[in-house]
């Protein structure tokens, strides 16, 4: 989709000059020049990537989702490619948080790729954040374009923390990128045999990072985070005899009420109720029909 | 000399009364037939005179008319056979009572002289009651569907030859034994039930508040995980049908000309699940000469639209005016017709087109192609479902464990008890019978909530980011739910189960 109405406003920053980011100069094949709608990261905030595979799970997407929007809630910038999937909803967290994000596209600044995320495409600018790509003006999203364009993602960041990949994804593409460029990688682990968690098992068994709770990154960052959006544990005191029952069941992937029924030994009718008011004081969610999670 | 034999017609669902007129006089011999005839009426003239010759009738050379009269009506059909026969009879003089003119003739008849069934007899039985005709002269196979109706003479013959002796003489025909009402079987066997399913107690849970609220519902979920096995199912849990409904469902039955030879009352709900690739005209009903479609068949009972984003997006729109109205019109050049449809909707369909979804270790589409898919169902369809529920891809635990499921007969009674409520509830309306007829007037008046329930739905609703229709869906839900639990008022509880079954077009359509 052409965007024509930013024509006007696209940024160009040179490589000799002086607001080309500096992080980008130190890499090896560093663009020659970047077309920008809005603005270009701050070089004084930290800036994490989050990438990972296009068809990723609910469980891979509300992860990004949440990670995206504490880590711009603690005024850290999000980067990402605006893909479908893990990108997308990293880019979701920080318009939700209403702070800046921005994405690296493999085609000019102005084609909206893929056209189905048109809405996040001008959420992004809205927001403050910026499209950043290398490539002038009009250019077609070309498949050997994208590869590339992961250099800029992981140039841009501190950190790439990789959600969801499988074995041969995208994302790790941008990893080999990072570690030319000696960024920490942080990886999601996933269950064995989890094909959609096998990139990131692979890379933990090469020795990326393990992120298992958020500080891990600020940890690592050196940055205290004040405002928690947390994958805490909830306070479980406030929950009556039922409500904890259930809770105690619930993990932060997907459960469908069958398996809760099972598990509890509860009548479907008192489920469904406790589900209810565990979402109404915010202890689970219901992003599908008939299916339930803790509340991250 | 002149003759006329009465007979009748189908207009839609319903009989019209028509009188068949014959007319013989000198002159050249000729025989014309007029009166708005379709083909098949009109080959009725060559099949009624060889069956007269076969059946050792001479036909003297004479100039014979035949109209069907009102003739404004088109004519369709081969029930005009039989009369039409009488009426040359009576216009040469060869028989001449008063039987001929105080009954009803109808039947086809082949070239031998036999005499065979035709379709809605129900109908035109019933219509010929209510104009006073005392009696009705019905081909054998259809006997025992004309004895339905009660209060009128039914005979019945099964050749020509036969029927000429019958009625040739007064006192033999009414000292001949009537046909008797068969003792009937009644054969309410599903021969299917609830306690072949294993698990989804969330579905079967759903189907059951759908069936005593009368909700449409749809059941998404992962391919094989049973969703067509419970849907079959969904009849079994339906009350018994009244002798009104019973009617019904036949006399659509028999127009379409799918009752069994020699049938009688239907007494099975109906559930009809056409393959995807329908068209409008099989769906709703149509034709040059209309006949009953899909959803007029399923009038009573079920419609079960399986793969529902399959079906074209223009067969499932025209569900839109039946679902509000429950009958559907039909216009075409010759006429209108009106044909009931009062079924009870159910979907179902996979999340994504290999129908692993939302299992992403198996399903490889894209969020494109899924949500594509998800959107062969378009929006207000979707708003029109009160209830939907997603099952949940099956354990092998699930399938092994023979646990002791619920039979059909137990989720009946409390079903049952349900609609009772309901019946004392809306006994003053004519247009509204269950919860999920509720328009928004109704849920004002029988959904009262009381201070600290209506917070909690205020609840409820800015936690689930809840639409004003759905709003009231949950509360249609909700009135449903509490009437299974026998309950007046309606509380927290049945609220927060309510809350549970809302809309699938609200993720889809996100």
């Amino acid at each position: 989709m052409h965007k024509n109405e930013y024509k006007n406003i696209i940024k160009r920053y040179k490589i000799d000059e002086e607001n080309y980011p500096k992080k980008l100069k130190n890499i090896n094949n560093p663009p020659k020049e970047l077309y920008v709608i809005g603005n270009l990261p701050d070089e004084n905030k930290k800036t994490v990537a989050i990438v990972g595979s296009r068809n990723c799970s609910d469980y891979g997407n509300s992860i990004a989702k949440t990670i995206a929007k504490s880590l711009s809630l603690n005024d850290i910038q999000v980067v990402s490619g605006l893909a479908l999937g893990i990108d997308s909803s990293a880019h979701l967290g920080s318009i939700e948080a209403e702070k800046e994000t921005f994405a690296i596209l493999g085609c000019g600044v102005n084609i909206c790729y893929p056209s189905y995320n048109y809405n996040i495409y001008n959420q992004i600018i809205e927001t403050g954040g910026g499209i950043i790509s290398e490539l002038p003006i009009d250019t077609p999203p070309l498949p050997y374009n994208f590869p590339l364009r992961n250099r800029i993602i992981s140039g841009l960041s501190d950190i790439i923390l990789i959600v969801e990949a499988k074995k041969q994804s995208g994302a790790l593409i941008t990893c080999e990128y990072a570690l030319e460029q000696g960024k920490d990688i942080f990886a999601i682990p996933g269950r064995i045999g989890d094909i959609l968690s096998e990139g990131t098992n692979n890379l933990i068994k090469e020795g990326a990072y393990i992120m298992t709770t958020i500080e891990d990154i600020y940890e690592r960052l050196g940055v205290i985070c004040d405002k928690k959006l947390s994958i805490n544990e909830k306070d479980e005191e406030r929950l009556d005899y039922f409500e904890k029952l259930i809770f105690k069941n619930l993990t932060y992937d997907l459960k469908h009420i069958e398996e809760i029924m099972i598990a509890t030994k509860l009548p479907i009718e008192k489920c469904f109720n406790v589900l209810t008011s565990l979402q109404i004081s915010g202890y689970a969610e219901s992003p599908r029909i008939n299916y339930f999670r803790r509340t991250i | 000399m002149y003759s006329k034999v009465i007979s009748c017609s189908i207009l839609g669902i319903n009989g019209v009364l028509t009188y068949v007129e014959a007319d013989s006089s000198n002159g050249l011999p000729n025989f014309s037939m007029v009166g708005n005839l379709s083909s098949s009426v009109k080959e009725a003239g060559d099949r009624v005179r060889t069956a007269l010759k076969n059946s050792n009738i001479d036909i003297p050379a004479k100039k014979v008319t035949i109209n069907i009269s009102p003739a404004d009506i088109r004519k369709d059909g081969t029930s005009y056979d039989l009369p039409i026969a009488i009426a040359i009879l009576k216009s040469l003089e060869m028989i001449n009572n008063r039987i001929i003119d105080d009954y009803a003739f109808l039947g086809e008849i082949n070239l031998s002289g036999e005499i065979i069934g035709v379709r809605g007899v129900l109908s035109m039985v019933s219509q010929l009651k209510k104009e006073g005709i005392k009696g009705v002269i019905v081909p054998k196979d259809n006997e025992q569907e004309a004895l339905v109706i009660e209060g009128i003479d039914i005979i019945s013959s099964n050749s020509l030859t036969e029927l000429i002796d019958i009625i040739k003489d007064e006192n033999t025909f009414y000292n001949k034994k009537r046909p008797e009402r068969k003792e009937e079987i009644i054969d309410n066997d599903y021969q299917l039930d609830f306690k072949d399913v294993n698990g989804q107690v969330a579905l079967k849970r759903a189907c059951e508040i759908a069936v005593s609220g009368f909700h449409n519902i749809i059941i998404s979920g992962p391919a094989g995980t049973g969703k067509t096995m419970i849907a079959k199912r969904i009849p079994t849990i339906m009350p018994e049908l009244t002798i009104d409904e019973a009617i019904e469902i036949t006399k659509v039955n028999s127009i379409a000309g799918i009752l069994v030879k020699g049938g009688t009352l239907v007494r099975k709900r109906p559930f009809r699940s056409p393959h995807h690739s329908i068209s409008v005209t099989s769906l709703i009903g149509g034709g040059v000469y209309p006949r009953p479609g899909e959803i007029s068949l399923a009038t009573c009972g079920v419609l079960f639209l399986d793969e529902m984003p399959l079906f074209s997006r223009i067969a499932i729109e025209t569900l839109r005016q039946p679902l509000e109205d429950k009958y559907i019109t039909i216009n075409r050049l010759k006429g209108s017709f009106s044909y009931p449809a009062n079924f009870l909707l159910v979907g179902a369909m996979n999340l994504c087109p290999c129908g692993h979804y939302p299992n992403r270790n198996k399903c490889k589409c894209s969020e494109v192609a899924i949500e594509r898919y998800q959107r062969g169902i378009s929006k207000p369809i979707l708003e029109r479902m009160d209830i939907c529920a997603e099952a949940s891809s099956i354990n092998y635990s699930d399938i092994a464990f023979n646990m002791p499921n619920e039979s059909s007969l137990s989720i009946r009674k409390r079903v049952m008890e349900a609609r009772k409520i309901q019946k004392e509830r809306f006994k003053n309306y004519t247009d509204i019978l269950y919860n999920g007829q509720m328009t928004v007037n109704e849920i004002r008046k029988y959904c009262v909530l009381n201070k600290e329930d209506s917070d909690y739905l205020k609840q409820i609703f800015n936690v689930k980011k809840l639409s004003a229709r759905t709003y009231h869906k949950l509360l249609r839900v909700a009135r449903t739910i509490a009437d299974l639990d026998s309950c007046e008022q309606i509380t927290k509880k049945h609220l927060s189960e309510a809350a549970n079954y809302r809309g699938l077009e609200e993720h889809i359509y996100a």
